[in-house]
């Protein structure tokens, strides 16, 4: 016993000293000092006005994030930020500018690379100034609003409404994708005008319009004469507690494996009672999945940002995925909020993740305008974004990104199967995440995947699945309480219930008494 | 689980118990009132027994006048009630108020008992025995020095009273005749009706439960007889009476038709005294009878213990603590990871709860208001937040008294000159009005 101990310890050393040595993290950490201003390493610039709008900000944000599940490195800043950098760019994005400095202009003329316009405004100012006569175009100024029909993949188009600051449009285009009905005009949604890819709307805050942009970001940022690679999408079985049913998880995998979708399942993070049978009973649900296909991935814990001590949650996060791994459950990556992306601190604990699946919190990011670039992109990793679900059941028409349709772990058999249809018939391909490499490095451990093995501290390992027993009759001393805290999230949904029907009966009660006081008041006034 | 995390689950759960407890208790309050509302409350009897209003009062020259004459106005055969003001060892000129009173009315109706050092002095509960003792009735009214019952009180209690063998007491409403005197008072008026009426309302329509509320109230001579009096160690006689009572298998009617209009606290060292006496009187009745939480030979006055436990236990412990983690929170010294706990559950106990009161005053006349609206969500974090200091302080008073000892003082509230005098004098006019329509003139 303590000699095994002793070669785990010893196998754990040798392996950090590996990694050290080898600079074994295999995410490329930002070593330089962030300046705030691009600093031209960036694969594309997104240049916007000293004086930019929030929904600027926006923008800018999801073509910012976007890219980074592309591979793509954005960086961004005003006018007068990017004029000395201009040219280090083989891309550039004038994100809605207005009326700009004769300089910005002339330097944009100079440039060689490739130039993308939102927004009608500075397009119209970049033509005269390169000499397109007013009859090669269209313009109307009073323009703010449009419809947007946008096809991504064969089928019916999508449509949404979309803002513009005046309407503009070639006679004359090499490019055009998409279109945007003002009355009962049409111009193209993005299109090209001498060197330029223009695209007249301002505001991407419409599902359709961000993946319309998307879209055309992929398309533009392409060397090459035909289409960029098609990313994938992944089925991800969301927030798996360890002490949820489960049988019906089972249920859940089962029909998945049945349907042939490949699927990832994201588990949630614990450090206490992991010794439990419940828990053992979990992991056992887990590794079976794991050896019909599906992968598991470590759903992250909530880091207040008053922890500063990143010592801390390194402990913490080894502890967790220790839970799992000492039960022959692999994470093979980490779920992670949008706000990590933006955070000093989470950037720092993603190092040691290749595989970064995000999701939206419904909460703000974080992003700012102040950085320049994006820090997360530059730690280079597999990045897996929400979907944007235009489709019924939430499944994505985008192939430029990976993104991720994350299912509920109560979804009913209804719906499941619903999902799972979808799945099979989308054009989108989904894709199995033991297809790609993957690392996860904790503090005296390192799970790696590669070339469909996987290493644990550098050592070959087997998955294998073999089934357990374990105590079927424990107790876990798991009253009413305990109950209720496994999922309090359900119990607010109820509470939510209580007190809507509460609220009805109180202010019906209240209409009733006040009518009756009412009646009663001007009956006395009558009698008097 | 972490143990902030245990301790918060705690907190929720309990506000959320005590919350659906309250809404219930609402909803059976508010269908009695409509059901009672229907009727003027009377229920004539052949004959009227006789009854003894008793008065305690210790220093209450600036208001006993009011009151003495509000109780010898009542629309109650005039011999058949008597008014037994036992002026207990004031130091004032309660004496002499009360003799001016005296020689207008000379049917003798008017009795005054005034006490010295060696008997008097020493608490409301002493000041009911001494005067139950020169006692002619057969029924015992109580009422507080500062009250101004409507003329109606007396005879829908002492008829509500008689109509049932198994009724012990019954209890009537009491409002805030000082409301506008200051906030405090406002937030008092609010309390007194959502806490103290409807929800008894709502004890009563669901379980027969009330408790006494140490003013008007009356009771059977039989009943004080029998249990002795009323014990001078508690300080809310009140409640320590309504247990006695259940335990004798009587119930306690609410009968929200017979009101009485008493004067509050306006200032916050007054009001905070007060109710530091009413907690601590509240413990000593809980000690005294908790052990009948556990016995199921006591029937629904289990209920009342549990109820009271819940109150003093769950109430003050949940808020004790939400409020520590909620400032500690801030402060970044503690963090609580409970999946699911979001401000959302504290958004909604706040909207239930200015719901739950709002309901309340949209019974009442001129109290359902926006600016009320307001009051009733500034009263939650600021008066609601104050009871939590005055149990602590009451629980430490008891523990105090326990180990050294110490005799249990009575602490009166004191008493002011209200400014608007003519409030009150509106209030006897109102009284006169409806007399003078009563008797078509």
């Amino acid at each position: 016993m303590k000699c095994s101990m002793m070669f785990r310890r010893m196998t754990a050393v040798a392996g950090i000293l590996l990694m050290l040595l080898t600079g074994g993290v295999t995410v490329h950490a930002e070593s330089e000092t962030d300046t705030g201003v691009p600093d031209g390493n960036g694969n594309f610039l997104i240049v916007y006005s000293d004086r930019y709008e929030e929904s600027v900000e926006n923008t800018v944000e999801t073509m910012v994030t976007m890219a980074a599940a592309m591979g793509k490195t954005a960086d961004y800043g005003t006018v007068s930020e990017c004029i000395p950098v201009l040219d280090q760019y083989e891309y550039v994005i004038c994100c809605d500018l207005r009326e700009e400095e004769e300089s910005f202009c002339q330097k944009l003329m100079d440039y060689q690379g490739k130039i993308m316009v939102l927004g009608s405004s500075f397009m119209k100012q970049y033509l005269k100034l390169y000499g397109y006569r007013s009859s090669w175009y269209e313009e109307e100024g009073s323009v703010t609003r449009g419809e947007l029909r946008y096809s991504f993949l064969e089928g019916t188009p999508y449509s949404g409404i979309v803002k513009l600051d005046g309407m503009l449009s070639f006679l004359y285009t090499g490019y055009s994708s998409g279109e945007i009905l003002i009355g009962s005009r049409s111009i193209p949604f993005c299109s090209q005008a001498a060197e330029v890819r223009f695209i007249p709307v301002t505001e991407y805050e419409s599902e359709v319009a961000k993946a319309a942009l998307i879209r055309e970001l992929s398309e533009w940022l392409w060397p090459y004469k035909d289409s960029p690679p098609d990313y994938a999408q992944y089925l991800v079985l969301d927030e798996l507690y360890p002490f949820m049913n489960c049988s019906e998880l089972k249920r859940q995998i089962d029909t998945i494996i049945e349907a042939a979708v490949p699927f990832t399942l994201s588990v949630m993070p614990v450090w206490q009672n992991v010794d439990y049978p419940s828990m053992k009973e979990f992991c056992q649900v887990l590794a079976y999945a794991q050896n019909n296909g599906g992968t598991v991935i470590l759903h992250a814990p909530i880091i207040h940002k008053t922890v500063d001590d990143i010592e801390e949650i390194y402990e913490k996060l080894t502890d967790m995925t220790m839970a799992y791994v000492n039960q022959g459950v692999y994470p093979m990556g980490i779920q992670v909020p949008g706000s990590w992306l933006n955070d000093e601190l989470h950037l720092k604990v993603l190092e040691r993740y290749r595989t970064v699946f995000v999701y939206d919190e419904g909460k703000e990011t974080g992003f700012s305008m102040e950085t320049g670039t994006s820090r997360f992109a530059r730690q280079g990793h597999q990045t897996v974004m929400p979907s944007i679900g235009l489709g019924k059941m939430g499944e994505t028409s985008l192939k430029c990104y990976s993104s991720a349709v994350y299912i509920s772990g109560a979804t009913n058999e209804a719906e499941l199967a619903a999902i799972l249809d979808n799945s099979r018939v989308s054009q989108a391909p989904f894709m199995n995440l033991w297809d790609l490499d993957h690392s996860v490095w904790i503090n005296d451990y390192n799970i790696a995947y590669t070339d469909g093995l996987l290493f644990l501290n550098g050592e070959y390992t087997e998955m294998v699945f073999e089934s357990e027993e374990y105590e079927e009759d424990y107790d876990y001393q798991r009253r009413m309480i305990q109950r209720i805290t496994v999922n309090l999230q359900n119990q607010n949904h109820f509470l939510m219930g209580v007190v809507v029907v509460v609220i009805i009966i109180f202010a019906s009660f209240i209409i009733f008494a006040r009518v009756r006081n009412r009646k009663q008041f001007l009956h006395k006034e009558k009698e008097e | 689980m972490s143990f902030v995390d245990a301790l918060s689950l705690y907190a929720i759960i309990s506000i959320w118990l005590l919350m659906i407890i309250n809404v219930i208790l609402s909803i059976g309050g508010f269908i009695y009132y409509m059901k009672v509302g229907k009727t003027d409350g009377r229920i004539p009897l052949k004959e009227y027994p006789m009854v003894s209003i008793l008065v305690p009062a210790h220093n209450e020259s600036l208001v006993i006048t009011r009151t003495v004459r509000a109780l010898l106005n009542f629309h109650y055969p005039k011999d058949r009630f008597e008014v037994i003001v036992i002026n207990d060892n004031s130091s004032d000129d309660t004496a002499e108020k009360l003799e001016e009173i005296q020689k207008e009315i000379p049917e003798g109706r008017l009795i005054v008992i005034s006490t010295g050092k060696e008997v008097g002095g020493t608490g409301k509960s002493n000041a009911l025995n001494i005067g139950f003792s020169l006692a002619k009735g057969d029924v015992i009214a109580i009422y507080d020095a500062d009250n101004t019952p409507e003329p109606e009180a007396l005879i829908i209690l002492v008829e509500n009273l008689m109509a049932d063998d198994k009724i012990g007491a019954v209890i009537g409403k009491f409002r805030t005749r000082n409301r506008n005197a200051s906030i405090l008072s406002r937030f008092v008026n609010i309390e007194t009706l959502a806490y103290q009426c409807m929800n008894q309302a709502g004890r009563y329509y669901f379980f027969k439960l009330c408790t006494i509320p140490g003013t008007n109230y009356v009771i059977r001579r039989s009943i004080i007889e029998q249990i002795g009096g009323w014990d001078t160690k508690a300080l809310s006689e009140d409640t320590e009476i309504s247990f006695r009572l259940y335990r004798m298998g009587y119930y306690i009617k609410q009968m929200p038709l017979a009101v009485t209009w008493e004067q509050e606290p306006h200032l916050l060292n007054v009001w905070f005294r007060q109710r530091t006496r009413w907690a601590k009187g509240n413990l000593y009745v809980l000690m005294k009878n908790f052990r009948y939480a556990f016995d199921k030979s006591a029937g629904a006055m289990r209920l009342d213990v549990i109820y009271y436990l819940i109150v003093y236990i769950l109430m003050l412990s949940s808020l004790v603590i939400s409020d520590i983690i909620f400032l500690s929170g801030i402060l970044g010294w503690v963090h609580v990871t409970l999946g699911g706990f979001s401000s959302l559950l504290w958004g909604m106990a706040i909207l239930v709860f200015v719901f739950n009161v709002m309901l309340t005053l949209a019974t009442e006349k001129n109290e359902f208001s926006l600016e009320s609206a307001l009051l009733v969500l500034l009263m939650l974090f600021t008066y609601a937040k104050l009871w939590v200091f005055v149990v602590l302080k009451a629980v430490y008073l008891t523990i105090t008294d326990q180990l050294f000892h110490k005799e249990v003082k009575w602490d009166k509230t004191v008493r002011y000159v209200e400014q608007a005098s003519v409030k009150g004098e509106e209030v006897d006019q109102v009284f006169d009005r409806k007399e003078r329509r009563k008797h078509g003139r």
